[in-house]
């Protein structure tokens, strides 16, 4: 009889999940699916509400990337009420993007999946964790503090809280930036700067060429990407439009308001969440290499990207794409690329905050409801992030679509993790150091899984399928 | 400009964790609202509604070197104890590493209150409420069981800390 190892929850992601690894007789893996086990109505509760509050209540949907959520929704609604919204308010979004992305990818790559590298895959599980890495690297650990530090007060200074921010709205920005706040952030801006240039150069010097077999190995699989391009094609994490690059390294370029032609939504029943695929590469297929299959996330975007428009992260491309080549697929990789994305974040926010409109007083322009369909799009530090309003004559929400970065990482976190089991169990053997390294899988794409669910009727409940190497259901345990 | 994040300086830091849209799950949000909305807070107490983004800020007061003197969570639980009751247990009770079978959330944030403590010399406290069930899906608000809760929460920090109601 196959047996069934059950990790839940994973440890240092957002949200919970569950991973079940099915064994075969032979104690080798026959299966591994990484279920989700909470449950949203996020998007029928919204409905009947006015479009001008989404941007304060999807903040609400989940306390780890508030920002995307506020500018993803803030841009639906430029878009629902026809709007260009203020240049200097556009700058300010930019800019409080730029340091949210500096203060996850930072928290990400230190302390989330900074243990795993730091400490050891095969460390003791209560050492890999924050106190851990403070006594293991003491210096690092105070830089990355003390601009963590920065990075919150900062987006205190610029929106008035970082937590759950409502300083973006329709139009534009409701705080203009003052000159001595911009004099007082320039120097934060250039210490996160250089954190970043360190970061990089401390992981290419002391992490990376440690766990070089572990980046060939772990999770590998081939698939495409999604990420948001700049007109030119350039590297663009707030605007732009959307890039879809299949493995071979060829792609289409779509406007954000199209993305249900290009992105199909397929649903299992082992999951509540949905399963995202490329439309236009035929059906949907859980397997390595499938025609449809798309990661999007940090890799993504270094893949799609032509270049990256600030100078330090544009060599550090270079060098990627000198390695690696070009879609780059090594799962691992994930965490190479977003410290690349540090970089580009730090270059920028130091450029927005020298460039004198920022401090602007016409942050917002005028909006006025009217019955329409905006489609905000952001790439949120976990990959591309989709709001879709429509409104009636009075502004007064109809329909309402969230894509979230997660879920359209799902088939690929899966497919990963089967991969990784595959390869460290056999025969049965496995350790807590196996069972983490299986996790790595998972912690690559930085998943947040507390708003990456959104079943509407709440019918299913929560189980957990044991299934036996012919296939069939042993049994099942449910919360019901 | 001080480069730490206000909370950071406080010498009391008051969290009020949970989800608003969740029914009562909201229930440390509220004991955050119902605090500010009767009482002045003293420039050393920070009282903070986090939602469900705890971590951030205690990923941040956990690796400063300034931090708070006493950390409270207030948070929903469903520990199948009476709807609505109001229980301040030690940070001692919280459930080890991985395994977290009750409803605080995050599972790094209860180890997280134990780094807190055990290695970093802050007092935690924390305050949960049985909330019983959390919707599954949304449904804000809570029931008047919780606001009744809220209201006792309230007044035991309130009187904790000595705060002075606010003038109407």
């Amino acid at each position: 009889m196959g047996k069934t190892l059950v990790i839940q929850p994973v440890s240092r992601i957002e949200g919970h999940a569950k991973i079940t690894i099915q064994l075969d007789d032979a104690g080798d893996v026959a299966d591994a699916r990484v279920n989700v086990i909470e449950l949203r109505g996020f998007e029928k509760f919204c409905v009947g509400k006015p479009v001008e509050e989404m941007p304060r209540i999807t903040t609400r949907i989940c306390g780890v990337c508030p920002w995307s959520h506020h500018l993803a929704s803030a841009k639906a609604n430029d878009a629902v009420f026809g709007v260009e919204p203020a240049p200097a308010g556009v700058k300010l979004r930019r800019l409080c993007n730029s340091i949210a992305y500096m203060e996850e990818h930072i928290l990400h790559f230190y302390i989330l999946g900074g243990p795993d590298f730091v400490m050891g895959p095969s460390s003791d599980y209560a050492a890999r964790n924050v106190i851990g890495i403070v006594g293991a690297v003491p210096d690092v650990a105070k830089q990355v503090v003390k601009v963590r530090h920065m990075c919150a007060k900062m987006l205190e200074t610029i929106a008035g809280k970082s937590i759950h921010p409502d300083a973006a709205v329709p139009g534009g920005f409701s705080k203009p930036l003052q000159k001595e706040e911009r004099d007082a952030l320039l120097p934060m801006a250039q210490e996160c700067l250089e954190l970043a240039k360190f970061s990089i150069k401390f992981a290419k010097d002391n992490i990376f060429p440690k766990y070089l077999d572990a980046v060939k190995t772990i999770g590998t699989m081939t698939s495409g990407f999604l990420g948001t391009v700049a007109a030119d094609g350039a590297l663009d994490l707030y605007d732009g439009k959307l890039r879809m690059m299949y493995s071979d390294g060829s792609y289409e370029d779509f406007a954000t308001n199209d993305y249900a032609d290009y992105i199909g939504e397929h649903v299992e029943d082992w999951t509540y969440l949905k399963f995202p695929y490329a439309k236009k590469r035929g059906p949907f297929l859980l397997e390595d290499n499938a025609p449809s299959l798309y990661r999007v996330n940090t890799l993504a975007r270094i893949n799609v990207a032509d270049y990256i428009p600030t100078p330090l992260a544009q060599k550090e491309l270079e060098e990627f794409r000198a390695n690696f080549g070009r879609p780059a697929q090594l799962t691992l990789l994930y965490h190479w690329a977003r410290l690349i994305e540090l970089l580009y974040n730090a270059e920028t926010a130091v450029q927005l905050l020298n460039d004198p409109e920022i401090t602007s007083r016409a942050t917002r322009v005028k909006v006025t409801p009217r019955a329409a369909r905006g489609v905000g799009v952001v790439e949120a530090p976990r990959g591309t992030l989709i709001h879709d309003y429509t409104t009636d004559d009075n502004g007064i929400l109809t329909h309402v679509n969230l894509i979230v970065a997660t879920c359209q990482n799902n088939s690929a976190i899966n497919l990963s993790v089967r991969q990784a089991a595959k390869t460290l169990i056999k025969s049965g053997n496995y350790d807590q150091g196996t069972l983490n390294t299986v996790e790595m899988a998972i912690r690559a794409y930085d998943p947040c899984l507390s708003c990456a669910t959104h079943k509407l009727d709440g019918s299913i409940p929560v189980k957990l399928d044991i299934v036996g190497p012919d296939g069939k259901l042993l049994d099942t345990l449910t919360n019901q | 400009m001080d480069t730490l994040p206000s909370f950071c300086r406080a010498r009391v830091l008051i969290l009020g964790v949970g989800n608003v849209l969740f029914g009562n799950d909201g229930f440390g949000p509220q004991v955050i609202d119902y605090l500010t909305r009767h009482y002045v807070i003293p420039e050393d107490i920070y009282a903070i509604d986090v939602g469900t983004g705890a971590r951030k800020v205690l990923f941040t007061v956990t690796l400063s070197q300034t931090r708070p003197q006493e950390l409270v969570i207030a948070d929903a639980v469903d520990w199948g104890q009476e709807i609505g009751s109001v229980l301040e247990i030690p940070v001692e009770l919280l459930p080890v590493t991985k395994v977290d079978d009750f409803s605080l959330h995050q599972v790094p944030t209860s180890n997280m209150l134990r780094e807190l403590q055990d290695d970093c010399g802050v007092k935690v406290s924390v305050v949960v409420c049985d909330v019983g069930e959390i919707p599954q899906v949304i449904e804000p608000g809570l029931s008047s069981a919780i606001e009744a809760a809220v209201v006792t929460a309230g007044e035991k920090m309130a009187s904790r800390y000595e705060l002075r109601l606010l003038l109407p």
